[in-house]
């Protein structure tokens, strides 16, 4: 098998971007760290631009199942009580959240 | 007096059936050594000793009766990763530290129907993401052949509640080699069955074109017995098959002469460890003497297969832990551990615009090539063995700082996820007193003749009555 480790440290992930669009807050240490790992594993992932697969179709799902249907029929479903009852803000039985359009 | 903790999961059946023991002793008997080296080996999160009483009580009354269901009155735990009505659910992350399950998922409604009896949740990896237990928020399990060593994950506990019999049988999932690798390090049998063979519904999601929910027992038969009850068509999760369920214990103990076992040249070179592989040959050995047929065989987008997989799956991790947002249960973010935050970025990262074609849509394309590898070789091969692992279990702590190093053991196990074939990993022999495991691969829905051939080479070789000295 080939070489496996690849050690390439490309800087090319803007890490604060990333963070942004997975919506997780970074330290300033951990930003520095993480940039290095995914550089690394980033790096790693770039031997597939090495094979040419333009006539290869691509396979999103493998079980050759399609449109799978079941009947439209009502069921019992979780009260609301229960679906609220882990939640850690609840008023009247809903969730409290922040606004969203504030402040845009 | 019998130690009711060695018996095997088919001979506690039979006693239980016989009276020779009720449900409520066996479960005691577990209880007891779960307390006594659960603290050191920190493989239950979660020991749900009144509950596990009442089904077994609620077992022993169903025996009485006459009935005989596959796993009624035998002592299971389960990763937890698996919704479990009313018991705390954690993923072993600290975003769900205080989670309460308000549903049972598919798998564990069966199990309960068919009147296993549960004792606890079982550490792993948080989120499922780690070839080593190390990433669990709630310390890392201990591997009972040396504590100093991981017992291989992501499904950690569930592989040690075996290992050290602290279970009869124990749920995982696998979603690229999360069951195989720790059952190599471990001594016991774990299966990855088919991709939709058992239902992922209630089972948290990691990457949900890959997970596979599987399970561990001492023995070849032991599994077959607890995939008799899991397998089979969940109108709640449409990805399972509706292929009918066989009868999993029916090739088991017939000849495997003439069946031929395919060697993939590709996973016995480069980075192999040579005493792993010494181990391996002679299996292979085994299987000759059995009157197997060795034929070599190529999958040559083997080399390809990681980067495919930590393109895949990290995008769909970052998909499914979106909803975590401590809005409707569990806590902030910011409790994410450092593994399951790099692999939402990854996934960010090969999803996001510009970057889509040349990562994500490539690796979809590459999962193609990685089905014909296999199609190839199924149609030379009835079945295919392959070390579970290309490195012995490493110390804990040392997998912690280089994540890549550690993606790269997963290289044997990524394939079959890949490809959604099943794997049974048993075990192989042993190396300076550390059991090592193999895989045997078959064709979709093959499990049948997978627990074929692994039981002829656990009846050759009974490597699974050794035990760790705990």
């Amino acid at each position: 098998m080939r070489e496996l480790r690849y050690n390439t440290y490309m800087k090319i992930i803007n890490i604060r971007h990333i963070a942004t669009l997975s919506n997780l807050s970074l330290k300033e240490d951990e930003t520095t760290k993480f940039e290095k790992q995914l550089g690394d594993i980033v790096g790693y992932i770039q031997i597939l631009q090495s094979v040419n697969l333009d006539d290869t179709p691509p396979t999103n799902q493998v079980t050759g199942l399609e449109n799978v249907t079941v009947e439209d029929m009502q069921q019992p479903s979780l009260p609301q009580s229960l679906a609220t009852a882990q939640g850690k803000h609840v008023q009247n039985g809903h969730f409290l959240v922040s606004g969203i359009l504030e402040g845009e | 007096m019998i130690d009711l903790t060695q018996l095997t999961l088919s001979t506690a059946r039979d006693m239980l059936y016989k009276k020779e023991v009720s449900a409520r002793e066996l479960t005691r008997a577990y209880l007891n050594r779960i307390q006594t080296h659960n603290p050191r080996l920190n493989a239950y999160l979660t020991v749900t000793e009144e509950a596990a009483y009442a089904a077994a009580d609620a077992a022993d009354k169903r025996i009485a009766t006459g009935e005989t269901t596959p796993l009624l009155g035998i002592p299971v735990g389960l990763k937890d990763m698996y919704m479990t009505a009313g018991v705390r659910t954690t993923a072993a992350s600290r975003v769900l530290a205080d989670y309460t399950a308000q549903y049972d998922a598919t798998v564990v409604t069966r199990l309960k129907d068919a009147g296993a009896v549960i004792l606890g949740k079982l550490n792993c990896d948080a989120w499922a993401h780690g070839s080593s237990g190390e990433n669990s928020d709630f310390g890392p399990t201990k591997n009972p052949w040396n504590t100093e060593l991981i017992p291989g994950g992501s499904s950690s506990g569930s592989a040690v509640a075996i290992g050290a019999d602290l279970a009869l049988a124990a749920g995982g999932t696998d979603t690229g080699g999360s069951i195989r690798l720790p059952a190599g390090y471990t001594n016991t049998v774990g299966l990855k069955p088919t991709y939709g063979r058992v239902s992922r519904y209630g089972i948290i999601a990691m990457a949900s074109s890959l997970d596979s929910i599987g399970h561990f027992t001492k023995t070849v038969t032991d599994n077959a017995l607890y995939l008799q009850v899991t397998a089979g068509k969940d109108p709640a999760d449409a990805t399972t098959s509706p292929a009918d369920v066989p009868d999993y214990l029916a090739l088991i103990g017939q000849p495997i002469t003439g069946m031929k076992i395919g060697v993939p040249k590709e996973y016995f070179s480069g980075g192999l460890d040579p005493r792993i592989e010494t181990v391996v040959r002679d299996a292979l050995k085994t299987y000759e003497r059995l009157g197997a047929e060795l034929v070599e065989i190529s999958l040559p987008y083997t080399e390809y297969a990681i980067a495919c997989y930590y393109i895949l799956q990290p995008a769909e991790v970052s998909s499914n832990l979106a909803r975590y947002t401590g809005i409707r249960y569990g806590n902030d973010r910011a409790l994410f551990g450092d593994e399951a935050k790099r692999r939402i970025m990854i996934g960010t990262y090969v999803l996001s615009s510009g970057y889509y074609d040349a990562y994500y849509k490539k690796a979809t394309r590459l999962r193609t090539k990685v089905i014909e590898d296999f199609t190839k070789a199924f149609a030379q091969v009835d079945v295919i063995l392959t070390p579970t692992s290309p490195k012995m279990p490493w110390k804990i702590g040392e997998g912690m700082d280089d994540p890549l190093a550690v993606y790269l053991s997963d290289v044997f196990t990524v394939t079959a996820n890949i490809a959604g074939i099943p794997g049974l990993a048993l075990p192989a022999g042993f190396v300076d007193g550390l059991p090592v495991g193999m895989q045997l691969l078959g064709p979709q829905l093959s499990e049948q003749k997978l627990y074929q051939v692994g039981y002829a080479f656990e009846e050759a070789t009974q490597f699974w009555r050794q035990k760790p000295s705990i």
